[in-house]
């Protein structure tokens, strides 16, 4: 072999690739083995090498694609690059991520810099030596500058490895667990086989839990491996106080914004200071009280002590995520008693969970002369027929559509079967607001009502908390002993550990009075696995949105004894987030409520929408409902004659806006976001304002994070009307508005690019999701071309299109788009 | 394997389901890395780039006097640090990038004042 550096050459004569890859350099591309200096960068992260090629189907070079998907930043030049060994840093303030990163000129010589964008700001320019107007990116079009970091020739490409985008993703899947692994790994038998996928019938509990305990188990490791990766540096923390006297620190956290970690109250962080103003490092763990919201960016943590807390300290702090199994120990602990426990729920549960053919079976029930419950709208054809099935049955689904009244079906479902039934009902779902919102409706029937809620949340403010049982305790005033230590703890804090004991006795005490005098206990899937429950047996279970439940969690409130179940939700809306790719291709984002459908359980439809405006729910109807659903509200109703907004048929409050804009690449550094339809979406919401529309009754949606963050600046930064008003207007993804309506709706599609698919927007549950929100109106954004191509949005545009609502130009022109559109060629589903 | 490298090479590429699972997943992530590098500046309170350009690098490099370095590339002045220490490197740009064509036009439009 000769001497390396021998063989590169700067102008690319010589290719620089070795024939032998057993002799590949250390700064060979870690990818494709290219190992021409010029075309190679070193991450400082994991001093791994990688090019600047893009090869075929990859988009984005080498480098760009592991410094993305090993989230690393720093990288430094090749000491034989015509650059010289150079770490690329702001040089004003030494800022290395290079996503940040840009050259600007001077403005009488050929001198250039490089500046972060903090440092570019033109608006702070004193001195008129550079010209920070003209900021490049360092990263264009997904790769670096080819004129900083060479593209290797055609025949260096051809000659490398050729690389898969997928095998990409596994080998930098790997070297989370293995830095060194290399290509050759991944074909070992063994290490990368996809997990066994998720069936329809299990044999038995065992087989059950054989399969989906490995597939939680990924998901959990997924998880947790994203939330400890996820260190938030220079944080900077306002110090206060809350009413419980607990110290409380308040701080904005960025990762928060990026979508890249999904914080919730109750969550724990661990809060870190190193700097130098205090001798030792401090470190405290605290759970989240507050999270973002529309008027505060804060989070809120409550710290567990408040021990040589640097109050005098704002700078310099870190985060980090601390992970907690709880809810993944309680799922599989779930499964476990599945097996084990003959007693988890009743035989025909089981075997009817497992796939099994079995009888149908009646129960004796006796039935209510009235099925409206107290205080309870009445209910409507569709809803009695429900209520009243799901009481002579074991098991059944509801599924519900948007807007068809399915917290109030829920809860005159519990109201009968809390009085037909034995024993209390237990009533979950997923989410916390979803159990709020349900608790609320059963105590209004005049039901008792108990919601357990974590430790963690006990601190928080919501509608219920009077019903929750630890404020149940506090206002228990049959227990005078119990009631002296409350009033203690409130005033010192803490008690002693004599009085402790004493008082956490007394308040187990008063918790099993409260819960047996209950007839209805509401808690999340989760919660359901409390240790506070697992002594009573709950033969009646009625879960919501169990559509939007892995399978495992709604086995949880499941296996306390149920005789009884009645799972509500939509399988035709969003399903349940798995974060891990292999387990949710592996079946386990499946809906237990799905899989019983597959297994032919028949759903019992509600029918009647009270939501929309007749023109609006047309397209779901037909597209996701077989056209089953019917307008429980006329076009009269759904009609505001008093809002001046320029719909293209007014009767028909619904207009699709054409707009051909780029989605933006990273030549201005910000991708996927699309400022012409931000523009457009600003003008809709200022038109709606002035209209007399309050910002709270607008929502608008888009798929995409980016998207959603410039659409906020931008309201801000160049919305027409009070700036207040815009702050006010809710702006938040398809997912985040599920089981949620708004008055008026904007959708911004963001995909505008020739040749990369329309990404989140081709899912029809979610297409579903965003089209269902408005009650009065909605107005789309979008570029029609780019989305006509998936048959689904073909199919919506043709309708927007028949019904004349599919416009260009300027709202105060909207002309006709005489756009003509080809049929794709596969069918939707 | 002589050969080969003279080939007429026709590359096709298949593209994969599991590809395309992939190209995507680094789309969102590239937006998110993106979006997040934007956001912590947000944070930052940094003072803006004012320094003066260095004189000893003025000298001769002005836009009349600036070198061609052949091959249709214009060589700039790169200006960088190590530790304290100044450093100057030069960099070859190419002479039609848009980059290349806006500086020089507003130096020039400089000039004339
Ligand atoms: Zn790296
Ligand atoms: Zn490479
Ligand atoms: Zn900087």
């Amino acid at each position: 072999v000769e001497d390396l550096p021998s063989r590169y050459d700067i102008d690319g004569a010589e290719d620089g690739f070795d024939d032998q890859p057993r002799d590949l350099p250390a700064h060979a591309c870690k990818y494709c083995g290219i190992h021409n200096p010029c075309s190679v960068v070193e991450c400082l992260a994991c001093n791994k090498w990688f090019c600047n090629a893009r090869l075929a189907s990859t988009r984005g070079s080498h480098i760009i694609q592991h410094l993305v998907r090993a989230r690393h930043k720093d990288v430094r030049l090749h000491p034989e690059s015509p650059l010289g060994e150079t770490i690329l840093e702001c040089y004003n303030c030494g800022a290395r991520n290079v996503f940040n990163l840009g050259f600007i000129p001077a403005k009488s010589d050929t001198v250039v810099v490089l500046l972060c964008r903090a440092c570019s700001n033109p608006l702070g320019q004193k001195d008129a030596s550079w010209d920070l107007s003209q900021w490049l990116p360092l990263i264009e079009d997904r790769s670096f500058l080819s004129w900083l970091v060479k593209i290797p020739s055609e025949h260096e490409q051809l000659r490398a490895r050729h690389v898969t985008p997928s095998q990409i993703a596994s080998l930098e899947d790997r070297w989370t667990d293995d830095a060194n692994a290399t290509f050759d790994d991944l074909n070992k038998p063994g290490i990368d086989d996809e997990p066994e996928p998720v069936r329809l019938r299990y044999d038995d509990a065992y087989q059950y839990q054989n399969i989906f305990g490995p597939l939680m188990k990924m998901e959990a490791d997924y998880d947790k491996r994203l939330k400890e990766s996820q260190t938030q540096d220079e944080v900077v923390i306002r110090w206060d106080q809350g009413l419980n006297k607990k110290r409380l620190a308040c701080f904005i956290l960025p990762k928060l914004e990026q979508g890249d970690i999904r914080l919730a109250v109750g969550d724990e962080l661990l809060l870190r200071y190193s700097g130098e103003l205090m001798k030792g490092p401090w470190e405290g763990i605290g759970h989240v009280i507050k999270i973002p919201n529309n008027l505060s960016d804060e989070v809120v943590l409550e710290l567990k002590k408040d021990e040589k807390t640097p109050l005098n300290c704002t700078h310099n702090f870190t985060v980090d995520f601390v992970w907690k199994s709880t809810s993944f120990d309680r799922m599989q602990a779930a499964m476990k008693t599945f097996a084990v426990d003959e007693h988890s729920v009743s035989g025909y549960i089981y075997h009817r969970l497992l796939g099994h053919d079995v009888e149908p079976q009646m129960l004796k029930a006796n039935m209510p002369k009235r099925f409206t419950a107290p205080n309870l709208p009445d209910l409507n054809h569709s809803q009695v027929f429900a209520v009243k099935s799901v009481l002579q049955k074991p098991l059944s689904l509801i599924q519900g559509p948007p807007g068809t009244g399915k917290t109030v079906t829920s809860a005159t479902i519990v109201y009968h079967l809390a009085r037909m039934n034995p024993g209390q009902v237990l009533v979950c779902a997923p989410s916390n607001v979803a159990v709020d919102q349900l608790t609320e409706k059963i105590h209004q029937t005049g039901l008792k009502v108990v919601r357990v809620t974590a430790k963690s949340r006990e601190a928080l403010d919501s509608p219920v908390s009077f019903l929750t049982l630890h404020e149940q305790v506090i206002n228990n005033d049959t227990d005078p002993e119990l009631q002296k230590y409350v009033k203690l703890k409130r005033e010192l804090g803490e008690l002693k550990s004599q009085d402790e004991k004493r008082y956490r006795s007394l308040k187990r005490h008063a918790e099993r009075e409260i819960l047996q005098n209950a007839d209805v206990v509401c808690c999340t899937c989760v919660g359901a696995g409390d240790p506070r429950l697992q002594k009573y047996e709950f033969r009646t279970v009625l879960i919501d949105e169990a559509t939007q439940a892995a399978e495992p969690e709604c086995l949880i409130p499941l296996v306390l004894g149920a005789k009884q179940a009645v799972l509500v939700g939509d399988h035709k809306q969003l399903g349940p987030v798995i974060l891990n790719k292999k387990a949710a291709k592996a079946g386990l984002s499946q809906s237990l409520f799905e899989r019983l459908v597959l297994l032919n359980i028949r759903p019992i439809r509600l029918q009647v929408q009270y939501r929309m405006h007749p023109c609006l729910s047309e397209f779901p109807s037909n597209m996701f409902y077989e056209g089953s659903l019917q307008n429980g509200v006329t076009v009269q109703e759904r009609l505001r004659k008093d809002v001046d907004f320029p719909w293209p048929v007014p009767e028909t409050p619904m207009c699709f806006h054409c707009s051909y804009g780029q989605e933006e690449l990273s030549s201005s550094g910000t991708s996927y976001l699309n400022r012409t339809e931000a523009t457009n979406c600003e003008k809709v919401v200022t038109r709606f304002l002035k209209a007399g529309v309050k910002p709270s009754q607008i929502g608008i949606v888009t798929p995409y994070e980016g998207q959603r963050s410039y659409v906020v600046n931008h309201m801000q930064f160049a919305g027409a009307l009070k700036k207040d008003l815009y702050k006010e207007i809710e702006v938040a993804s398809v997912d985040a508005f599920q089981g949620r309506e708004k008055d008026y709706i904007i959708l911004t599609c963001v995909r505008s690019n020739d040749h990369s698919g329309i990404g989140f927007l081709s899912d029809p549950r979610r297409l579903n999701v965003a089209l269902t929100r408005a009650k009065y109106g909605v107005v789309i954004l979008g570029n029609p071309k780019v989305l006509a191509k998936n048959p689904l949005w073909y199919q919506l545009l043709m309708q927007f299109k028949e019904k004349n609502c599919l416009v260009e130009g300027p709202l105060s022109n909207l002309k006709r788009s005489m756009i003509q559109f080809t049929r794709p060629r596969n069918k939707p589903k | 394997e002589e050969g080969e490298m003279y080939e007429d090479t026709v590359v096709v590429h298949v593209q994969h389901e599991l590809d395309e699972e992939a190209d995507e997943d680094f789309e969102q992530q590239f937006s998110r890395m993106m979006q997040e590098s934007i956001d912590t500046r947000r944070n930052d309170r940094k003072s803006t780039f004012d320094a003066p350009v260095p004189v000893r690098i003025k000298s001769g490099n002005t836009a009349e006097g600036q070198e061609e370095a052949g091959n249709g590339q214009v060589a700039f002045t790169l200006l960088t640090k190590k530790g304290n220490k100044q450093q100057v490197k030069t960099m070859a740009l190419p002479a039609d990038s848009s980059f290349v064509i806006s500086t020089r036009s507003k130096q020039e439009a400089e000039q004339e004042e």
